[in-house]
């Protein structure tokens, strides 16, 4: 049983349209589907095909993963603040599992 | 195919010698006992096999004990040369003799050959 | 047969060069071996504080519980008695280049013709707020072997199940770069046996480290989901330890810790620095050939304290050196034959009890820098015999490694 942790640093206050910046990374092993284990046969895929940061429910940020990204991807990217509200960040694996983090924002 | 051929009786050749190695690592443990002094005199002078056997030794003991790492003291020169072939042609897997073998050169490998070969009648004459 | 039969006496009366080794570990014990063994026409001085010394490589094993720390200890006695090599037990105070003098702890002064130091790692002050000699006793780095080592394995033995362990990995360039991640591998291993429940956590100030696939492979396989690692770039570094809370701080997070293993960022141990023999590197820097230092003639640097080129700082490696620099002072004071160096670094890291990995790599010396002329590291997809038999031969190469340099 692998299970990934899922992990962002995020400031908790920010002033009125500040840029701030946003960390995430989550321990995934992203195992690309190329690879064959000891019998010969073919390991199945499994990667975070997916990333999306919410603010207040609206995405302000995505992007897919393929293959080739390595183990333990790493996002790092920025947002104005603009009201207080919700952060909200979704890893999406193959086979529809998802890992979700909320962060509360307030900006001031 | 002549070609052909040629590779194939090298590859017995290897073998061959292979086998014998085994039945000097007998030999070499049996040995063991008698030649545990040995290694005070290997350095006594500084020629260059003593110079290069110094970089074995950090992972083959040279007194003829064998601690799981094969000894290499008592090969014949022959043999010596036929495995460090064998580790730079990639025909013996073993990831780290074959990098130790690829940085000696043909001239040191023979230096080597001769010194372990002529270390080995020193241990057993002992 | 007795040794005196096999090591011909100087001649009465000759002067003989003095060869002052200071420090007892892998690169000052092997020197010192070889300059006894090279030649009558020297005599060798091995200054070392400690009675015995503790292997920092395979401590990660006794960590494990996988070996004994009496294993990993080893005496002078055969340096003494059968190399004839001078052993005080004592801490030199000063080293003093222009008089040519070492003078010790205990008082007494040693004129030499040159010395060999070999004072391994220090650490630098101050790289993590908080971080002081109490704190080591309390979150313990175990990046020298002893004390600090069998402190972190009575933590690891008294922590309950589902806590955490926190590994602080220090930034380039410090001892043994596959140490750490074989520390977390090794403790994962225990913890599969007797804490199932208890998690890792990799706090590393770097954002890659040595054979990062070929670990990150193996934790997936041997321990799924319980060792996380986390790069400097995410956490904003290390900054500082709360000792009482046993937590450290990052750049952002703040991380509390069950048992914490903190190994700082390292510079050359502290003698080098009274000595003068250090640039703004932290580290030594030294003619390739010979290992004299650049900063102070008659001086010769090994092991972890020199700055070799692309050598890593490794128990090997300060092996190769020794011998090298032996070889050179040899030459230069005997008169023996110099010929070209041959430098040489081999690693075997345990993954788990029956999966090692290995590394082999083959240096060539140049006049400003050591250069990587061959290299070989186990890959992800080895089969598992192949690991297993790296098992046995990392045994075998420790039994044979050690009397290289202390038998």
């Amino acid at each position: 049983m692998f299970i990934p942790t899922p992990r962002v640093q995020v400031p908790s206050t920010a002033a009125n349209g500040e840029i701030f910046q946003v960390k995430a990374l989550i321990s995934h092993r992203m195992e690309t589907g190329l690879r064959r284990d000891d019998q010969g046969d073919v390991i199945p895929r499994n990667i975070i095909n997916r990333f999306s940061c919410r603010y207040n429910d609206v995405i302000v940020f995505g992007v897919d993963l393929h293959e080739a990204v390595a183990a333990n991807p790493y996002l790092e990217f920025y947002l104005r603040a603009t009201e207080s509200g919700r952060l909200e960040f979704v890893w999406e694996e193959d086979g529809g599992h998802i890992y979700a983090l909320t962060h509360q924002l307030t900006v001031g | 195919m002549p070609g052909g051929s040629t590779a194939v009786s090298a590859t017995a050749a290897h073998r061959q010698s292979a086998s014998s190695l085994h039945q000097f690592i007998a030999l070499s443990t049996v040995l063991s006992l008698v030649v545990s002094f040995a290694e005070c005199s290997f350095g006594a002078d500084n020629n260059q096999g003593a110079q290069l056997a110094a970089t074995c030794a950090a992972c083959h003991r040279l007194d003829g004990h064998d601690t799981g790492i094969p000894s290499i003291v008592g090969l014949s020169e022959e043999q010596f040369v036929a495995v460090m072939r064998a580790f730079t042609s990639g025909e013996r897997t073993g990831p780290i003799m074959r990098t130790m073998a690829r940085s000696l050169s043909n001239e040191e490998i023979a230096i080597l050959a001769r010194y372990f070969a002529a270390r080995g009648k020193e241990t057993q004459r002992r | 047969m007795s040794v005196a039969a096999l090591r011909p006496q100087a001649a009465r009366g000759q002067a003989r060069a003095r060869i002052i080794v200071i420090g007892g570990g892998v690169g000052g014990a092997t020197a010192a071996k070889y300059l006894a063994l090279g030649s009558e026409a020297l005599d060798v001085t091995l200054v070392e504080p400690k009675a015995r010394y503790t292997s920092c490589f395979f401590s990660n094993l006794y960590l494990a519980g996988l070996r004994p720390l009496e294993s990993l200890t080893h005496g002078y006695e055969t340096l003494a008695q059968r190399y004839r090599v001078n052993v005080v037990q004592d801490s030199v105070a000063a080293i003093d280049p222009v008089a040519k003098n070492v003078s010790l702890e205990g008082g007494a002064n040693l004129s030499y013709d040159r010395v060999v130091l070999a004072p391994g790692i220090g650490f630098k002050a101050g790289s993590i707020e908080g971080y002081d000699d109490a704190a080591m006793q309390i979150m313990p780095h175990a990046w020298s072997a002893g004390l600090q080592t069998s402190l972190l394995r009575r933590q690891l033995e008294s922590m309950e199940d589902g806590g955490v362990f926190v590994l602080v990995a220090p930034p380039d360039p410090f001892r043994c770069p596959p140490g750490p991640y074989e520390r977390a591998s090794l403790i994962a291993y225990y913890f599969k046996q007797y804490k199932p429940r208890a998690k890792i956590l990799i706090l590393d100030a770097k954002d890659s480290f040595f054979a990062q696939d070929v670990f990150e492979d193996g934790w997936n396989r041997h321990y799924p989901g319980m060792i996380e690692w986390l790069p400097g770039q995410f956490t904003g570094g290390i900054k500082g330890v709360d000792v009482k809370g046993r937590m450290i701080k990052t750049g952002g997070d703040t991380f509390k810790a069950d048992v914490a293993n903190v190994i700082p960022a390292q510079e050359a141990g502290r003698l080098a620095h009274q000595a003068h023999l250090v640039d703004q590197s932290g580290w030594c820097p030294i003619d390739p050939m010979t290992f004299e230092s650049k900063l102070q003639p008659g001086i010769h640097v090994i092991g972890d304290a020199a700055k070799a080129g692309n050598m890593a700082k490794s128990a090997f490696a300060s092996n190769s050196q020794a011998k090298v620099c032996a070889f050179a002072i040899l030459a230069a004071l005997t008169g023996s034959e110099r010929f070209v160096p041959h430098l040489f670094n081999t690693c075997f890291t345990l993954l788990a009890s029956d999966d090692a990995v290995t590394s082999a790599i083959s240096y060539s010396a140049e006049p400003d820098t050591i250069k990587i002329n061959d290299f070989f590291l186990s890959k992800v997809g080895d089969s598992a015999e192949t690991r297993r038999e790296a098992v046995r031969e990392a045994d075998g190469w420790y039994a044979a490694f050690t009397h290289d340099i202390f038998g």
